[in-house]
């Protein structure tokens, strides 16, 4: 299996190291949330996914036609497209093993478990970090939301599936089950949503 | 699947062999597909330099050097072969690049390094002129440096030496890229015995087809619609191969670079592979709804009796119309052609004056686009003299009106769904006849200023009054069908006229091929259609009058009979005639009687008769009072 395909997290280091830096010229809000001085905030969290794998290029020619891919991701993509494309799940299973695409939200979220359901769905639960838990119900569900959509946008821009559906867990208790509907994230301009109302407007289900 | 090289590339393998002054021009901005696998891939598309790198080395080139009077001589693909060229030249090479200016007094410009190069015999190169359309302003204006430069060019290429390679021998080469052969002085390329033009086109058909075959068709989805709607079409190839046809006639006439941003398009608006040819007018024209395809079925099917409310007495016309309309919305238009970019569809509108010809325009315009502005009427008597076309096309660079555009071109531009009304098109000069064989032939014209205009999705309807009068043998003007001749023998004399006029009198028989089948001839205004004419403008005048002055006009039934009477009395100026007639009878006279008698609004007014013999003609009438309360 190439090694480190598919890892953005340096760059997501980058972003935040810069956002922490320029967090710390501010004074000290007296009433922010605790974790923001421990925890990477998620405010950002849903705006960003991952590069989209071009799965179609991918088959069609075998050297990189984007000039950002290396060489081995490339090669990699284009042994895979034609099962992918196919829809074969075990292919997805190979991409998902070896583009570790939830590997950058460790920091937000632990002990992913994506499950291919069929060509056209997975499903993907995760537990939530106690840290961003319970300083109040509205930011419970916002931390929530976030992490549920960007884990949908990191998968579908890794696979060609239609639904992505993510179950939030903490300590085996359900927190949140939503379902991401690829036609409905294609419309949106996620610098602009509530995560939270864009969550429950894609039916997703709360647990109190 | 089997190599497919393009035209322009078996030229410059051919005569790149015995000519070393190579000049391409056209299209030369473009991404070229190459054709067979070597230090390219296989039919990738790359710009043309890159092409020409690839195919110069792998066909035994030591040094490919390319020159731009901005940049100097460099080679961004292969960097290294400059610092070679550089010495086999004897100049030096600065990181990659030989700073040298085009034209000059000193031993180092371009010319000289160029000639250096072109007559050692230690390795084959290659240079290319990029960009050559621009090193001088104008060879109409060029002075002793320009001239001399292309002077030194000439020489080299004139004593270019042969080298001997691991492949064979090689001729050193120069390749020139202009956009148009006449950026360069014409002694510098005319009679020439060392020099071959090879013109880069638009991709043919078959690399168009090339384009979208194979896996590279995938390449114009998105991955997720890609796998979803792929299946289907496995089980059924025949319509994706449909499909494929339509496309490649759709986008006849467009780049490789315009393809490919057309696929990349495609993949960013997730188009279903269905949709595939809807890319075409997205990219076109910028708009995702295309009015024909929101054309019901229904409304079509009322289309006729829709008709029959503005025009009388044109049944056979009407239906004729329709039918071009229906082999529109069905898609069967251009079946029998090799271009699907043709216009939706070419009516040739003959008949008598006053018959319904531009009404009937109009009321199609209305019914597929909901507007009458959507008929866009060029009266073509306006542009009998032969520098016209520059009115319709838009005048060339650098003469007056060219930053205006042309009225024809700009019209389409602003708006490609549109009935396109060329009226009294006998009376164009014939060199405007030429700019509309190219649209009935391809959908496409290129104004003055090189915006490519696209009809294909117009109607274009031609109204002439050909075949009316012919010529006598004395040349005078006769009749050639009057109202006594049924609608048959009228069709055929005016068909046949108009027949003879495009082939005979006009020569230009292709013009009528263009049209074929699809003249219609209207019919005489006979006097059932004429009673309906006149019933439905009388409606129309008491209509508006009551609506806008609150006056309540009847006319007695014999008053009436003699107002057709008199309405219908000549019939040989058609339905604008009647109209003539009421206006003269009924509109002046009413309008005279209601001012003098200070009957401005709210009135019940009662024609009792029409003096239809006064001069001028007037009404008797009277006001009825309290009748309406």
């Amino acid at each position: 299996m190439p090694e480190n395909l598919y890892n953005l997290s340096d760059i997501v280091e980058d972003l935040w190291g810069a956002s922490a830096q320029m967090e710390e010229k501010k004074p000290a809000a007296p009433q922010q949330p605790v974790y923001q001085s421990t925890f990477p905030p998620f405010e950002q969290l849903w705006k960003t996914a991952d590069d989209t794998v071009d799965w179609t290029d991918a088959l069609a020619h075998d050297k990189p036609t984007d000039g950002l891919t290396s060489q081995n991701l490339w090669a990699f993509f284009h042994q895979h497209a034609e099962k992918v494309l196919q829809g074969d799940t075990a292919a997805y299973v190979e991409v998902l093993q070896a583009a570790n695409p939830l590997g950058d939200l460790a920091a937000y979220a632990q002990s992913f478990d994506v499950e291919t359901l069929n060509a056209d769905q997975l499903q993907v639960s995760f537990q939530a970090k106690a840290a961003y838990l319970g300083k109040s119900e509205g930011e419970t569900c916002r931390y929530l939301c976030a992490v549920a959509l960007r884990i949908a946008r990191d998968l579908m821009a890794l696979l060609p599936v239609r639904e992505v559906i993510v179950l939030a867990q903490q300590e085996g208790a359900a927190l949140l089950n939503v379902a991401f509907d690829r036609g409905e994230l294609q419309k949106v301009r996620f610098s602009f949503i509530d995560p939270v109302a864009f969550v429950t407007a894609c039916g997703g289900n709360f647990v109190k | 699947m089997d190599a497919l090289i393009s035209k322009w590339h078996q030229e410059l393998e051919l005569f790149s062999a015995i000519k070393p002054l190579i000049i391409l021009e056209g299209n030369v901005l473009d991404q070229y597909r190459y054709p067979v696998a070597g230090s390219i891939p296989e039919d990738e598309l790359v710009p043309l330099p890159r092409y020409l790198h690839g195919y110069l080395t792998d066909n035994g080139y030591d040094q490919v050097v390319f020159y731009s009077n901005l940049m100097g001589f460099m080679n961004p693909y292969a960097p290294g072969m400059v610092e070679q060229y550089a010495r086999l030249a004897g100049v030096q090479a600065q990181e990659g690049v030989i700073p040298a200016e085009f034209k000059g007094n000193k031993a180092d410009t371009a010319p000289n390094i160029i000639r250096r190069a072109m007559t050692q015999q230690k390795a084959a190169t290659a240079t290319v002129l990029e960009l050559a359309s621009h090193y001088i302003v104008t060879p109409e204006r060029m002075d002793q440096h320009d001239v001399n430069s292309f002077n030194l060019l000439m020489q080299s290429a004139l004593s270019a030496a042969t080298v001997r390679t691991p492949m064979g021998r090689r001729q050193n080469l120069l390749i020139i890229l202009v956009n148009k052969l006449n950026d360069l002085p014409a002694w510098f390329y005319l009679n020439n015995p060392v020099c071959k033009v090879i013109n880069l086109e638009a991709p043919d058909r078959e690399e168009r087809k090339r384009l979208i075959s194979g896996n590279a068709f995938a390449s114009f989805f998105d991955s997720t619609v890609y796998r979803t709607d792929m299946p289907y079409y496995q089980q059924h190839p025949e319509e994706l191969e449909r499909l494929r046809e339509k496309f490649v006639g759709l986008t006849e006439g467009l780049t490789f670079t315009e393809l490919d941003a057309m696929r990349r398009l495609s993949k960013q608006e997730c188009t279903p592979i269905r949709e595939l040819c809807s890319i075409v007018d997205l990219y076109k024209y910028g708009i995702k709804e295309n009015p024909w395809e929101l054309l019901s079925m229904d409304s079509l099917r009322n289309a006729k009796q829709d008709f029959e409310k503005r025009i009388k007495g044109q049944n056979a016309a009407l239906e004729r119309t329709l039918d071009v309309v229906k082999r529109a919305v069905t898609g069967m238009n251009g079946l029998s052609s090799s271009s699907t970019a043709k216009p939706k569809g070419v009516l040739f509108y003959a008949g008598p004056t006053g018959t319904g010809k531009t009404e009937t325009a109009k009321a199609l315009a209305e019914k597929l686009f909901g507007d009458e502005s959507a008929c866009i009427r060029f009266d073509m008597s306006e542009y009998g003299q032969s520098h016209s076309d520059q009115k319709l096309m838009g005048a060339p660079p650098g003469y007056v009106g060219y930053e205006a555009g042309g009225q024809l071109t700009n019209a389409v531009k602003k708006n490609p769904f549109a009935i396109l009304l060329f009226d009294e098109i006998e009376k164009a000069h014939p060199s405007i006849l030429d700019k509309f064989l190219q649209i009935l032939e391809d959908g496409r014209m290129t104004d003055g200023q090189g915006n490519t205009v696209y009809f294909s999705e117009t109607i274009i309807i031609f109204t002439s009054n050909l075949g009316i009068y012919v010529k006598d043998a004395l040349g005078n003007r006769q009749p050639n069908v009057t109202m006594d001749m049924d609608y048959g023998e009228v069709e055929k004399r005016v068909r046949a006229a108009i027949e003879e006029y495009f082939k005979l009198e006009l020569g230009r028989p292709e013009i009528l091929n263009r049209i074929g089948e699809n003249i219609v001839v209207f019919d005489y205004i006979r006097r059932e259609a004429g009673e309906a004419i006149l019933r439905a403008q009388v409606d129309k005048i008491i209509r508006r009058m009551e609506e806008q002055k609150g006056i309540r006009i009847k006319i007695e039934d014999f008053a009436y009979e003699s107002l057709k009477e008199a309405a219908l009395f000549d019939l040989s100026n058609g339905g604008r005639g009647v109209g003539n007639q009421v206006e003269a009878l009924l509109i002046n006279p009413l309008s005279r009687w209601l001012f003098d008698n200070e009957v401005l609004s709210n009135a019940d007014v009662l024609i009792e008769g029409f003096d239809v013999t006064a001069k001028p003609p007037c009404v008797r009438c009277k006001v009825m009072e309290d009748d309406h309360a």
